[in-house]
């Protein structure tokens, strides 16, 4: 680090603000001049410029250079058609990461609301909810990489016949008698060894939303449902379910969201060995490991293709909230 | 109403095996970042209570082998100017689109939505070439940039949603007395939004502060690593007899992000949720 660094740094937590704001102000005095009908129409557009410029920058640009560089070669110029999507398609290493990420955002989120549910409706009997809201939440201020180092060191394996030093081997070992198993390095095993680390991760916002959910039904309908003779698992079924189904949904998109980028899990715990690659850490490979442009980007466009449901569903749903207010 | 008490009882023991399986593991992180290495390569770190030999020497080496206190600041330099940027340009754009009427608007705020599940492997080569070329990689800056932009549409649906919300009359009021957009944005729309900015912030800055990809692409195991980066690298190069170097580091990592999610945790989980359903 250089030492006018920190300088920088304190510069643009001071100046950025205050150049936005200097904009804003600034751009008031100018357009002032004009009649208040130019004003109103150019003036969001002017407040606006310099977002746009941002979100350009790093969120349209790339998507569109990513969609160009996939049509070309290894270093990303040139044409060469739909070669790398061919090959993205038919190479066997691609695919099974393909396989991989759709296996994790078919299974882990749909798994997470279940747990998320039940724990937030016990959660919401007993008296010390606060505390396990809480206690699951923590892993959210915890980064991936950390949660990965955690349970790496649960996931240890010691070879058959020696004192285990994972408590999963240890606890595994001396109730089934069985022989310890590798379970980051097992295939298959080792794919449901990394999505028990997401769910440990995520459980916290799945819970966090789910309670708020819970609580936000109107305690009329529990009680009229009950006192017409419904039994507990009625009254869920025909009244809590129905009524958390907006949050149900928004948990489950972003949930999806999430485990379709996953990276960290994945690269820190098994480096994506033994078959556990998903799509977002073969991107990073074919950039950075064997320095394929192109091939990396044609990865990358088929992982947007995937996210491209999720993206239209939220501007539906925002749009529907909308027609509401 | 009387319930069962077996229902109690079962309710209770599913909540105790819930906290458990949530605390068992990180516990076994900070027990194991207090062992000798030899004893966290030969035994679970359960038995260290049994044969205690507690030491505090993996803290030592994880700040003088591993830098670990660069890696601190460099984390610190990273994630402040970062979201003090996304902040900053969010809360205006978020205005702007929660307040004011034009023609466009809705086109540009859906599609700005439609950004929000954008996957950041789109931004992986296109910025790494695009900062290359502007030498910026290796720089702060790249990641101010990065991290300013990339979630900005989540940032401005939330406070779009904030600035929505405010009473029409305080604004009304406003121009009665004859005040500008410019004052009535800068008077009264930003103190009320106070608190969406901050919950924002706070969010968004343990998020930032745990992102492990984009700082690995554009920043690197050089001297500008921050944690996140130095204790994926050690992960990778782990020993056995280094486990408790990188479970010391880990702790270390995560005592700002909980520090701060513990005394700001209403912001915390007041952002989350309001990104996720309408505030």
């Amino acid at each position: 680090m250089t030492p006018g660094d920190p300088a920088i740094a304190v510069a643009v937590i001071i100046g950025v603000p205050l150049a936005l704001g200097g904009w804003v102000f600034l751009s008031e005095r100018v357009i002032r001049r004009s009649g208040r009908n130019t004003q109103s129409r150019w003036r969001p557009w002017i407040w606006l410029l310099p977002g746009l410029v941002l979100m350009g920058t790093v969120l349209v640009y790339p998507l569109l250079a990513t969609l160009r560089m996939s049509f070309g070669d290894r270093t990303g110029e040139g044409f060469t058609g739909l070669r790398n999507y061919e090959w993205a398609l038919t190479d066997p290493q691609v695919l099974q990461a393909l396989l991989k990420s759709v296996l994790w955002i078919a299974v882990l989120p749909v798994v997470l609301i279940l747990a998320a549910l039940l724990i937030a409706i016990l959660a919401d009997r007993v008296r010390y909810e606060r505390i396990v809201i809480t206690v699951v939440m923590i892993p959210s201020a915890l980064s991936l990489v950390v949660a990965g180092v955690i349970w790496s060191l649960m996931y240890r394996y010691s070879p058959p016949g020696r004192p285990q030093v994972g408590l999963l081997n240890a606890v595994w070992t001396s109730l089934s008698g069985q022989d310890p198993v590798a379970w980051t390095l097992e295939p298959g095993v080792a794919d449901a060894a990394l999505m028990l680390i997401g769910m440990w991760a995520w459980l916290g916002f799945a819970t966090v939303l789910l309670s708020a959910g819970v609580k936000g039904i109107p305690a009329e309908y529990l009680e009229a449902a009950r006192l017409d003779g419904a039994n507990e698992w009625q009254v869920f079924t025909h009244v809590t379910l129905p009524q958390l189904i907006p949050t149900i949904v928004v948990v489950l998109t972003t949930l999806v969201v999430w485990a379709l980028k996953v990276f960290d899990i994945v690269y820190v715990v098994t480096g994506g060995r033994n078959g556990t690659d998903v799509l977002a850490t073969r991107v990073y490979k074919e950039f950075f490991t064997s320095q394929q442009m192109g091939q990396g980007a044609a990865i990358a466009i088929i992982l947007f293709l995937v996210a491209v449901p999720m993206m239209a569903f939220n501007i539906w749903r925002i749009r529907r909230e909308e027609s509401f207010r | 109403m009387r319930r069962p008490s077996v229902g109690r009882l079962a309710v209770h023991l599913v909540l105790a095996i819930v906290i458990l399986f949530w605390l068992v593991p990180a516990l076994g992180l900070l027990v194991t970042s207090f062992r000798t290495g030899s004893a966290a390569a030969t035994s679970g770190w359960w038995t260290e209570f049994a044969y205690p030999q507690f030491t505090s020497s993996a803290y030592r080496g994880a700040f003088e082998q591993v830098s670990l206190g660069r890696g601190l600041l460099n984390s610190l330099l990273v994630t402040i100017p970062a979201n003090v940027v996304l902040v900053s340009f969010a809360t205006v754009v978020g205005y702007v689109f929660g307040r004011m009427r034009f023609r466009g608007r809705d086109v540009v705020f859906m599609l700005t939505i439609a950004l929000m599940a954008l996957p950041p492997q789109m931004a992986l080569g296109p910025l790494f070439q695009l900062f290359s070329d502007l030498g910026l990689t290796g720089h702060y800056a790249s990641m101010w940039i990065f991290q300013g932009g990339f979630v900005m549409p989540l940032a401005v649906l939330i406070l779009r949603n904030f600035f929505a919300s405010i009473p029409d009359e305080l604004f009304e009021a406003a121009e009665v007395d004859g005040a500008g957009p410019a004052s009535t944005f800068f008077a009264i729309a930003l103190p009320l939004a106070l608190p969406g900015i901050l919950s924002v912030f706070i969010f968004q800055f343990i998020f930032s502060w745990n992102d492990l990809m984009m700082p690995l692409v554009l920043l690197g195991a050089s001297d500008k690593a921050t944690v996140t980066i130095q204790i994926a690298g050690m992960v990778g190069s782990t020993t056995a007899d280094n486990q408790t170097l990188v479970a010391a580091s880990a702790i270390v990592s995560v005592i700002v992000p909980l520090v701060v999610f513990f005394a700001l945790q209403r912001y915390f989980v007041r952002g989350l949720m309001s990104g996720a359903v309408k505030g």
